[in-house]
């Protein structure tokens, strides 16, 4: 029944991990408190929560829409149109499209969302060539690059999702700038960001891999920076960036994490040797 | 903050130090008999002491105040679980976590933790000395973890 979080109805599933009331989450994702709406995704009937996309209740009835710029752990942007559909006549951009009532009839393969698709790949394949994600839907879709688009294929999408990654992870160092063929993303002023912390959120975040990083004798190299990896006081194995550890304040340290959980078990055994018979023997032998 | 309803308790004085816990884990989504991306460690110490730690699902979790995506949420049950869609990479949980228990998976590119399996955690199924059980909280389970958490901190104090 609406509201309940038990009555959805596609095969038990909710959309995965619905946030619970007070939780940290990024927001775009539908409430379980939220009635649900119920309407069909290339025919199958589903019920999602209102304010649930597209994409959300495709991907509840197993239907693949291919995305680009979409990471669930991010706020929407719409900007790769890969995942159009059709609802109401019209195109729709899956990730972004909510539905809020019932009776929602969504296509996600008719002829003018395929023939969309196509020609936003052909457009895609121009900025990003050689990337393996965008060669393998070029070649799903029988896509070729466009020549009179074919300009400086930097391999970058401009699909934002390292700024957002950026954004959502604490430093907003780098952004979109600039438009048409001149837009790209950049720290200030073109220079490398300076508020960069060097975490790899946006390399990781690149749907084509586009963001290089390196990392060799302790120090990581991204966006035309270096940052050294501070060294675990007990082992010396390096796996934050200094900037990342003063970034994050108070709690974080260069501890990796096997000596900290070494140093915790240390405390309890310690602890446990107060308590045990014998004890101070033990917590000599700690 | 909801109290979970069970929870894994250790034993440190039954370990047998057998590794069957990290295995166990290991294999969950990697599919692999290679402890290393475990959620569970067992540290050994020189004189012969084994401490398995997992995740303490801390009621305030730094690991959760720094995740700004979302990947890392807690469930009904009080356990704070990941969701590897949602995680971006940018290992802040890990940088916090003060007992080492969320790692930074390669693999899996998202942040990893003990979220408890769902529920029926494996690394207390394949214990076989009792030493990790999967218990109900209840007072006195409660009462043994407070009595202990006094005494870490006497300890903590003492060195």
């Amino acid at each position: 029944m609406p509201g309940e979080p038990d009555s959805c109805a596609a095969g038990g599933g909710v959309p995965a991990g619905a946030a619970l009331p007070g939780e940290a989450g990024a927001g775009s994702r539908p409430r379980l408190a939220e009635p649900l709406v119920e309407g069909t995704v290339d025919g199958v009937r589903v019920a999602v929560p209102r304010g649930a996309t597209i994409l959300e209740a495709a991907r509840l009835c197993a239907i693949e829409i291919p995305t680009l710029c979409h990471h669930e752990g991010l706020p929407p942007e719409g900007s790769c149109r890969l995942c159009l559909s059709e609802t109401r006549g019209s195109l729709a951009v899956s990730c972004m499209y909510p539905l809020r009532e019932s009776g929602f009839a969504a296509l996600t393969r008719s002829p003018a969302v395929l023939e969309a698709r196509r020609y936003v790949l052909s457009l895609l394949v121009c900025r990003a060539p050689r990337a393996p994600r965008i060669r393998k839907l070029a070649d799903e879709y029988g896509v070729s690059p466009d020549p009179r688009f074919m300009r400086d294929p930097d391999g970058c999408i401009r699909c934002g999702r390292c700024v957002r990654a950026c954004r959502a992870s604490g430093p907003e160092a780098i952004a979109l700038c600039g438009r048409g063929f001149a837009r790209l993303v950049t720290g200030p002023f073109g220079r490398p960001p300076e508020a960069c912390v060097g975490c790899l959120a946006c390399a990781l975040a690149c749907p084509t891999g586009k963001i290089a990083f390196s990392e060799r004798d302790g120090v990581r190299r991204i966006w035309e920076r270096e940052f050294e990896l501070a060294p675990c006081p007990e082992c010396g194995k390096r796996a934050f960036t200094r900037e990342q550890l003063a970034f994050l304040g108070g709690g974080a340290s260069a501890l990796c994490h096997s000596c900290r959980r070494r140093l915790m078990a240390r405390e309890l055994g310690k602890a446990a040797a107060l308590e045990a018979p014998g004890g101070p023997a033990l917590l000599r032998a700690l | 903050m909801p109290t979970p309803l069970k929870t894994i308790a250790v034993s440190p004085s039954r370990c047998i130090g057998c590794l069957n816990c990290e295995l166990a884990c290991a294999s969950r989504d990697w599919g692999t008999l290679y402890p290393a991306p475990s959620r569970i460690g067992l540290v050994f110490f020189r004189d012969g002491a084994k401490i398995p730690l997992t995740c303490f699902q801390c009621d305030n979790a730094p690991c959760l105040s720094v995740c700004r995506t979302g990947a890392l949420s807690r469930d009904a049950r009080g356990v704070v679980a990941s969701d590897p869609a949602r995680c971006i990479g940018c290992r802040a949980c890990s940088a916090v976590c003060p007992f080492g228990n969320v790692a930074y998976s390669q693999a899996a590119r998202a942040a990893v933790k003990c979220d408890q399996c769902g529920g029926a955690p494996r690394c207390a199924a394949a214990c076989p000395s009792g030493a990790i059980r999967y218990v109900e909280d209840q007072d006195d389970v409660r009462a043994k973890r407070e009595a202990f958490a006094r005494s870490l901190k006497s300890a903590a104090e003492a060195i």
